[in-house]
């Protein structure tokens, strides 16, 4: 049998994506609207068709497809290599009550903190290039996979764990088998926060360390602009950021996350068989 | 005792002198002494909270005892093993990331697509292998839990409750599946509940915890070959014993 | 419909956002600058700090902003939060190409500028290998377009370093070369220089007046137009206020570098030092923009030429 879920829900959350097209747009006229208004400073606003013909311009002749690429090879890369580390260090700290309490404090201590806050001490490790703009990355994504990975982890149902002693599992058997696919929504809960935090971190870092290469990516765009005062240049590049944030968190992660839900039945778990 | 399913040889399962206290000091029960003869099905019979479930889990070696040992075919174990699987009420037993096939064959390292054909239709799941536990009834998911413990080829089941949350007519039906496999199997089964009849149903030997912590001496199930509630008997066996230990109903 | 009146709100609440985009420092009697921090800003800053803009143009509140670099200063310029600010030509050449409606006003400082190495084997702009990065503040600035100048003159190619640029800010990019980085070489000013310059192996294989070909001012004074034309007699002050400066550093060096001690965070000694050497030297007449503005414009970065009498306020 089939888990059927409620039409209801399907429809709503159809409407609800036609509405944020509608919004989107609302929101474009308004910035034309108030442009042509109050005629501000095209400098400062300038005219939708610039921008827009700035962005045709950025994707077929520009760097802007290849700077995109190169932004979200890095970011991915970042996390992936950030969801490794994390699952080792969770490996680690389930090995006895030292290691747990004692990475549970680095990670409290290092969560909170903004990679760029490291920059000097970055420069100084990693220097300035695409090693250093990795470990900003890494930072971003690490400490939000691991607290949630290890929360995973310790929410465990007791049966599963209890299974793996029965079975004589080893530990990174148990890790691999049990306690990995046992946390998986927690997972990706972490990787949805570590992805928002990394690809912020990311554009900043950019913007203040300069361009990673010698294409550079959406961050070095966005202050290449700037320092160069190409305004339109400018809007479109924060329209690719802000688009490319937005599709990844809500059209991949969310839908993501929302199908492994619902294979574990846990939001609406309607479709139980009868016997 | 019916000599059907007994076989020679040292107990399956034997238990001596074993203590067990809640974290607070005190005893949940104290030098107890339990034997369970290979092949044969002993209830252990008992008001809830009475620690029958922790004796399962110190069968299973899942908890540690302050005294006493536990010995599988005469010899000593202290950690746990998949010859002895552990199977209990709980609703949340298998794996959800894995469809029922995948998780009745984990605990095989290699896995063949017929060993699990074999296993689903033995439960009565020949249709379901491809489905994911969400999508499962609770009596359904007992069925697979029970087919994933026979994928590791145990010498002993140890059941705590495993029908307790399910209503009377698919109890009903996983008792002959359970009575099938232990015939099939010869399987050695400790089987804990509070339930008379399922205890008359099922058990070779009925052994009664009582809620101190103090076991009675085996009995044997006095229906015979014969333990099935149509047997005339049947009624008379079950008000006998919930009289012997006080398990009126009402 | 829910969504029409939504939007119906929208466009009410609109006016109220044009008036925060365009709100203009309305009060006559207040003008507000954007100081930067760095030796070469010292006129503005000595000025500030010993109360002339206040003597200069008294009855006039001045209100003192802190600007990370051009950029920030040229937006809030355009937001009309800033009356004016300081920077070097290139970023207020780029600024009036695209439009910005801003005039240079005063000379504010020259500098030593440089290109520090600690790659051994290279010695001119010719010997830099092609993996060599080169660490400057950003594209557009002083520095990078000094560069590309000498590039162009000695190697023929003005764009020939343009791949291997990392844009680095002053104190980041002195950590990079002190720690042994891929960063090899630095395009920096004054006081970086000085410190680079002091680590073993570094030497200067490119002066700025070398790259540009001749005497040029490296930070000017910057107002916009507005301001210019509604408030004469605080412009002539402010303009007063920082030649003040000026000439009381040139003429005292050991008495500001006294005084700047503290604001600076340097030994006293040390700021003398570069006060007395030829590294920076105040005030004076606007050097140098229509040789910048004809090389930037041959190389694309501007597109519009325009006369001296509109670059420069006379």
């Amino acid at each position: 049998m089939k888990n059927s879920f409620s039409p209801d829900t399907e429809g709503n959350s159809y409407r609800h994506r036609h509405h944020r097209w509608l919004w989107l747009a609302g929101l474009l006229v308004l910035w034309e609207l108030i442009r042509r208004i109050s005629g501000v400073n095209p400098l400062l606003m300038p005219p939708l068709g610039d921008i827009l013909m700035e962005l045709v311009h950025g994707i077929f002749k520009g760097m802007l497809v290849r700077r995109w690429l190169l932004s979200m090879a890095l970011v991915c890369g970042g996390l992936a290599a950030g969801t490794v580390l994390a699952m080792i260090l969770v490996v680690i700290s389930s090995t006895g009550r030292g290691a747990s309490s004692f990475l549970s404090l680095i990670s409290s201590l290092m969560h909170p903190l903004p990679g760029l806050a490291l920059l000097p001490l970055v420069i100084l490790w990693f220097g300035t290039g695409t090693p250093a703009v990795l470990f900003i990355i890494i930072h971003a994504v690490l400490w939000p996979i691991f607290v949630n990975l290890e929360s995973g982890v310790r929410s465990l149902a007791p049966a599963w764990t209890g299974y793996a002693r029965i079975l004589k599992l080893g530990r990174w058997e148990t890790f691999i088998r049990i306690s990995l696919p046992g946390s998986f929504p927690h997972l990706i809960s972490g990787i949805r926060t570590g992805w928002a935090r990394s690809w912020r971190a990311f554009i900043a870092a950019e913007m203040v360390f300069g361009a990673v290469g010698i294409l550079g990516g959406l961050g070095w765009q966005l202050f290449e602009s700037r320092v160069m005062m190409d305004t339109p240049a400018l809007y479109s590049a924060l329209l690719v950021v802000m688009l490319t944030g937005m599709a990844m968190e809500e059209i991949i992660l969310a839908r993501w996350e929302n199908r492994v839900r619902r294979k574990w039945g846990e939001p609406g778990d309607t479709g139980m068989a009868a016997e | 005792m019916s000599n059907r399913s007994v076989y020679p040889g040292p107990a399956a399962l034997e238990m001596k002198d074993i203590t067990r206290r809640w974290p607070g000091g005190e005893p949940v029960f104290s030098n107890l002494y339990l034997s369970i003869p290979r092949g044969s099905i002993c209830c252990l019979l008992g008001p809830s909270g009475c620690g029958k479930s922790t004796l399962l889990r110190c069968a299973a070696s899942l908890d540690t005892m302050e005294t006493g040992e536990t010995l599988v075919s005469g010899e000593a174990v202290s950690t746990p093993s998949p010859e002895r699987q552990l199977i209990l009420q709980d609703d949340r037993q298998l794996f959800p990331w894995l469809n029922i096939s995948e998780n009745i064959l984990f605990p095989v390292r290699r896995s063949t697509a017929g060993s699990a054909e074999g296993l689903l239709e033995m439960v009565g799941l020949a249709d379901s292998g491809s489905l994911y536990p969400s999508q499962l009834s609770g009596g359904m998911k007992q069925r697979a839990v029970l087919a994933r413990s026979l994928a590791a080829e145990p010498e002993i089941l140890l059941l705590d409750e495993p029908f307790g949350a399910l209503d009377s007519e698919i109890r009903k039906r996983l008792h002959r599946v359970l009575l099938d496999i232990h015939r099939k199997r010869k399987l050695t089964i400790l089987l804990v509940t509070h339930d008379v009849n399922e205890a008359l149903i099922l058990a070779d030997t009925i052994i009664y915890m009582d809620s101190s912590g103090k076991l009675s001496q085996p009995e044997v199930n006095p229906l015979g070959d014969e333990r099935n509630m149509e047997n005339p008997q049947f009624f008379q066996a079950t008000m006998k014993m919930r009289k012997r230990y006080g398990l009126l109903i009402g | 419909m829910k969504l029409i009146k939504k939007l119906v709100i929208c466009i009410i609440i609109s006016p109220l956002m044009i008036f925060f985009f365009t709100s203009c420092t309305e009060d006559k009697r207040t003008v507000t600058l954007a100081e930067q921090y760095g030796l070469a800003y010292a006129p503005v800053s000595a000025a500030r700090l010993k109360g002339w803009f206040k003597e200069e143009v008294p009855e006039t509140e001045f209100k003192w902003q802190t600007a990370g670099n051009a950029a920030t200063v040229r937006e809030s310029i355009l937001a009309g939060k800033l009356d004016g600010g300081f920077m070097g030509i290139p970023p207020y050449l780029i600024g009036k190409d695209r439009g910005m409606k801003w005039t240079a006003a005063a000379a504010v400082a020259r500098a030593e500028l440089g290109l520090v190495t600690v790659q051994p084997g290279v010695d001119t702009l010719g010997d830099i290998p092609e993996n060599m990065r080169i660490a400057l503040p950003q594209p557009g600035s002083i520095q990078h377009i000094l560069l590309a100048m000498a590039a162009d003159r000695e190697l023929g190619d003005a764009g020939i370093f343009d791949n291997r640029l990392i844009t680095l800010s002053h104190p980041d990019g002195l950590t990079a070369l002190m720690a042994g980085t891929e960063v090899k070489a630095h395009f920096t000013s004054p006081p970086y220089l000085q410190k680079e310059l002091m680590i073993p192996g570094a030497r200067l294989i490119l002066d700025g007046n070398e790259a540009f070909g001749g005497e040029f001012t490296f930070i000017i004074a910057v107002f916009s137009d507005d301001f210019i034309k509604s408030h004469p007699e605080e412009l002539a002050g402010v303009r007063r206020a920082i030649q003040r400066g000026a000439d009381w550093l040139n003429e005292n060096p050991d008495e500001a570098a006294a005084f700047l001690a503290d604001y600076y965070r340097m030994e006293e000694s040390e700021l003398s030092r570069i006060f007395h050497s030829a590294a920076l030297s105040y005030g004076g007449d606007i050097l140098g923009m229509e040789d910048f503005q004809d090389f930037m414009l041959k190389r694309g970065y501007l597109k519009n030429g325009l006369q001296d009498e509109e670059l420069i306020l006379p």
